[in-house]
C-alpha cells in the first residue's frame, strides 16, 4: 500500500516537473517587460508615416470636393436625365477608391447608379445608412462621411453622401459614393512594408480596425474584441484613440499566435472631413524576408494531379466525409504547402485546414492589395470546369504578407469547389516586389475614364480612341482595349493585329481561358484580375493586372499593365 | 358528369407528369449515383476537355459524348489507356451559362450518363 503511494506521488511530482517545464519554456518565450526603442528608429517611423497621413488626406479631401462639386451640377436636374449617368460615370473615375456611385430619392431609395452595367447593385434597393434633410444642413458644405458599415453592392467600406436639390431649391435626394477602403490603404502599405519594412494599420476613433494587412481583422474593435486584450497592447489602444499622435510599444502576437513579440508603432491623425479621426499606425514588427532563389519544389502540374486526387476522393466518399479529411491537419490532403482547401459556391469557407477558425465565414469580397478579389476569380474558375488562377494571399510562413499564388482549383458539383496552390517565391509580387499605388491608380483611371467616354461619346468612338496611339486616353505602359460579348476584339493597343478578331477561345500557357474571363468579369459589373499573356516584342509570357468594366450591355472597355 | 370527367382527365394527367418527373429524376440519380466511370469537364478557351479518372469499366469504355445545352452532342472515340479527352472548338462562340451532360459508351454497347454540370462559358 506504502509502495503504491510512493508510485503515486513520484508520478505525480513527475508531471509537475514537466508542467513547470513547459510553462517556464513558454514563459522565457514570451517577454513581459518591453524593451526601450530608440529615437532615432522612432523618427525613421514617423518619416515614412508623416507623408503618407498627408496623401491620405488630400485623397479624402479631393475626393469630398468631387463629391460635392458633382452634387452642385445635378441640382436641378430631372434623374431621368441622361447627364445624371454620365455625372456619376464621370465622379468614379476621377474617385480611383470608389467602387460606385448613385443617387437615392428622398426615401433614400436608389435610382440613378454606375453600378447598372453590372449586376452589383439594384435600382430600387434601399441605401445603408439614413439621413434627413437636416443632417445636410448640419453637415454645411461638408459630405457626411459614414462610419466603416456594409455597402448596398455587399462589400464593407464607408461612404461620402451630401444632399442634391431640385429647381426650387428643394431637397430633391442624395449623391452617395461608395469607398474602398482596401484599395485607399493598401498601395501605401506594400510601399511601406517593402521599402521599410513597416505596416500600416488604421482605425476609427472608436477603435474600429477599418484597414490591415490581414483582412481578418478589419472590423474588429480593438478595446472589445477579446483578441485584443493583452494589457501592454489596452495601454497602447487607449494612447494611440486619446491622443492624435504618439508612440507606443505592445505585445502582440507573431505569426504562430502563440508566442508575444514587442511591437513599436507610431501614429498621426487622418482628418476625412466631417468631424471623422482616423489613427494611422505604423508598427515594426514584419520580419521581412529577403528575397531568395525560387523554393518552388512543386511544379503547376503537381498542383493539378494534387487537386485530381483530392476530386476522386471527394467523389468517392461524398462531401462531408472529404470535408473533414480536407480539415484534418494530420489528414493525406495536407503535404507541407500543399493543401486542399474548399468553399461553397457563394465564397463560404468550408475547408481551411491552415485557418481553421475561417470555416463558415463568408470570404467571398476578400481582396488583395491591387483589388483582384481572389475567392470571385476562382469561383469564375470552378464554374468553368476548373484551371489554374493566379493571385495573391496571405503566406503564413512570411508573416501573412500576400504573395503571388498559382492555385488549381475544380468544381466538384454546381455547389462546391476544392483547390490548391503553390506560393511563386521568384514571380513578380512576390515578397519585396510591388506595384507602385500610382501605377495602378493610371491603370483604375484609363479604364474608368473610357467607360465614361463610351456613355458619354459613344463605343464606335472609343475605339478608335484606343486605336489611336496619340489619343487623349493613352497612358505609357498601359495597353487598353474593347471587347464585345462575344468575344470580339474591336481595339487593343497591345496587339493592334487582332482587331476585328475574335479572341473568345484564347489560352495561355496554363490553359486559362483569358477572353472568356475577362468577359465574365465584366458582366459581373467589372474588377481586376491577374493572368499571364503572350508579349509581342519580348515573344513570351508575362504577368498583367487586367482591369474591365463595362461600356455598355455588350461592350467591355479594359486595359492591362505588365507586372514582370 | 362533364367536369366530373374533366377533373378526372386532369387528376390523372398531373399525375402521369409527376410520377414522370420522379421516374427521370430516379432514374438520372441512380445513373450518377454510381457512375461506372468517373469523369470531370472543364473548358480551355474553345475547348472542352473530359478528364477520366477512374472506375470499375474505365477500360471498357470506347466512346464519349458531350452533349453543351442547346447544341448537337458532340462524340469522340476513347483510345485505350487515354485519360484527357480534347473536344477541340465545341465551345466556339458559346456564351452564358450552360448544363453539359457527359456520356460514355462500352464495349457492350451500353450508354450511361457519367457527370452533369453547369459550366459557365462567359
Amino acid at each position: 500500500m506504502a509502495r503504491n503511494n510512493i508510485v503515486i506521488i513520484g508520478v505525480i511530482f513527475i508531471l509537475l516537473f514537466f508542467i513547470f517545464t513547459f510553462g517556464f519554456s513558454i514563459f522565457l518565450e514570451n517577454p513581459t517587460e518591453l524593451e526601450p526603442v530608440s529615437a532615432e528608429h522612432i523618427n525613421e517611423m514617423y518619416a515614412a508615416l508623416t507623408p503618407l497621413s498627408y496623401l491620405i488626406s488630400d485623397e479624402m479631401n479631393g475626393a469630398c470636393s468631387a463629391v460635392w462639386n458633382t452634387a452642385r451640377e445635378l441640382d436641378g436636374v430631372q434623374f431621368d436625365d441622361s447627364v445624371v449617368q454620365l455625372a456619376l460615370l464621370k465622379l468614379k473615375r476621377d474617385i480611383p477608391f470608389s467602387f460606385e456611385a448613385g443617387l437615392f430619392d428622398t426615401n433614400n431609395i436608389l435610382v440613378v447608379s454606375t453600378a447598372d452595367l453590372g449586376e452589383t447593385m439594384d435600382i430600387g434597393s434601399k441605401a445603408t445608412s439614413q439621413y434627413t434633410e437636416e443632417d445636410f444642413q448640419a453637415a454645411g458644405s461638408q459630405c457626411i462621411i459614414s462610419d466603416y458599415s456594409p455597402l448596398l453592392n455587399g462589400d464593407t467600406g464607408f461612404t461620402f453622401t451630401t444632399a442634391v436639390y431640385d429647381a426650387e431649391g428643394n431637397y430633391n435626394g442624395t449623391l452617395r459614393v461608395a469607398i474602398d477602403t482596401g484599395y485607399l490603404f493598401s498601395g501605401f502599405n506594400e510601399y511601406l512594408r517593402t521599402e521599410y519594412g513597416y505596416t500600416l494599420w488604421v482605425t476609427q476613433d472608436d477603435g474600429l480596425v477599418i484597414y490591415d494587412k490581414d483582412t481578418n481583422e478589419i472590423g474588429r474593435n480593438l478595446i472589445t474584441n477579446e483578441l485584443y486584450q493583452i494589457p501592454s497592447l489596452q495601454t497602447a489602444v487607449k494612447n494611440m484613440l486619446q491622443e492624435p499622435t504618439g508612440t507606443s510599444s505592445y505585445l502582440f502576437y507573431d505569426n504562430t499566435w502563440v508566442n508575444l513579440a514587442q511591437t513599436n508603432t507610431v501614429w498621426t491623425t487622418v482628418y476625412p472631413g466631417y468631424g471623422m479621426e482616423w489613427r494611422m499606425v505604423l508598427s515594426d514588427y514584419v520580419p521581412l524576408t529577403t528575397p531568395q532563389e525560387s523554393t518552388l519544389t512543386t511544379t503547376p502540374e503537381e498542383v493539378k494531379a494534387f487537386v485530381e486526387n483530392a476530386y476522386v476522393y471527394a467523389e468517392t466518399v461524398g462531401r462531408e466525409q472529404a470535408l473533414a479529411e480536407f480539415n484534418d491537419p494530420q489528414g493525406d490532403f495536407i503535404d507541407g504547402e500543399l493543401y486542399i482547401f474548399a468553399y461553397d459556391m457563394d465564397g463560404e469557407a468550408l475547408a481551411l485546414p491552415y485557418q481553421p477558425g475561417l470555416i463558415g465565414e463568408n470570404r467571398w469580397f476578400i481582396e488583395d492589395a491591387y483589388g483582384v478579389k481572389g475567392l470571385q476569380r476562382i469561383i469564375a474558375r470552378a464554374e468553368q470546369g476548373g484551371g489554374y488562377v493566379l493571385y495573391l494571399y496571405p503566406n503564413p510562413i512570411h508573416d501573412y504578407a500576400q504573395e503571388y499564388k498559382l492555385v488549381y482549383v475544380m468544381q466538384v458539383d454546381d455547389s462546391w469547389l476544392i483547390g490548391a496552390g503553390i506560393y511563386m517565391q521568384d514571380s513578380p509580387l512576390s515578397q519585396s516586389r510591388y506595384i507602385y499605388w500610382e501605377e495602378r491608380q493610371d491603370l483604375t483611371y484609363q479604364v474608368r475614364n473610357l467607360q465614361y467616354l463610351a456613355a458619354a461619346e459613344g463605343v464606335p468612338q472609343v475605339v478608335e480612341m484606343v486605336k489611336d496611339q496619340t489619343s487623349e486616353v493613352q497612358i505609357d505602359g498601359l495597353y487598353p482595349f474593347v471587347l464585345t460579348e462575344n468575344g470580339t476584339v474591336l481595339a487593343y493597343a497591345l496587339k493592334p493585329y487582332l482587331e476585328g478578331t475574335d479572341q473568345l477561345g484564347v489560352t495561355n500557357s496554363f490553359g486559362m481561358s483569358i477572353t472568356r474571363e475577362i468577359i465574365s468579369l465584366a458582366q459581373a459589373g467589372g474588377g481586376v484580375m491577374y493572368c499571364i499573356l503572350e508579349i509581342p516584342d519580348l515573344y513570351e509570357e508575362q504577368d498583367v493586372l487586367i482591369y474591365v468594366e463595362p461600356a455598355d450591355a455588350t461592350t467591355y472597355v479594359g486595359s492591362l499593365m505588365t507586372i514582370g | 358528369m362533364a367536369v366530373f370527367l374533366i377533373i378526372t382527365i386532369m387528376m390523372i394527367l398531373t399525375g402521369s407528369l409527376g410520377a414522370l418527373l420522379f421516374g427521370a429524376g430516379y432514374i438520372l440519380d441512380q445513373s450518377l449515383e454510381d457512375p461506372d466511370v468517373l469523369v470531370h469537364a472543364a473548358i480551355a478557351g474553345n475547348d472542352v476537355v473530359v478528364t477520366i479518372y477512374e472506375g470499375g469499366r474505365v477500360d471498357e469504355m470506347t466512346q464519349l459524348s458531350l452533349e453543351i445545352e442547346g447544341y448537337s452532342p458532340v462524340i469522340k472515340n476513347v483510345p485505350y489507356g487515354e485519360r484527357e479527352i480534347v473536344f477541340s472548338g465545341v465551345a466556339v462562340q458559346i456564351t452564358g451559362t450552360r448544363n453539359v451532360g457527359v456520356r460514355g459508351t462500352f464495349l457492350d454497347g451500353t450508354v450511361k450518363l457519367l457527370k452533369i454540370l453547369v459550366l459557365k462559358f462567359t
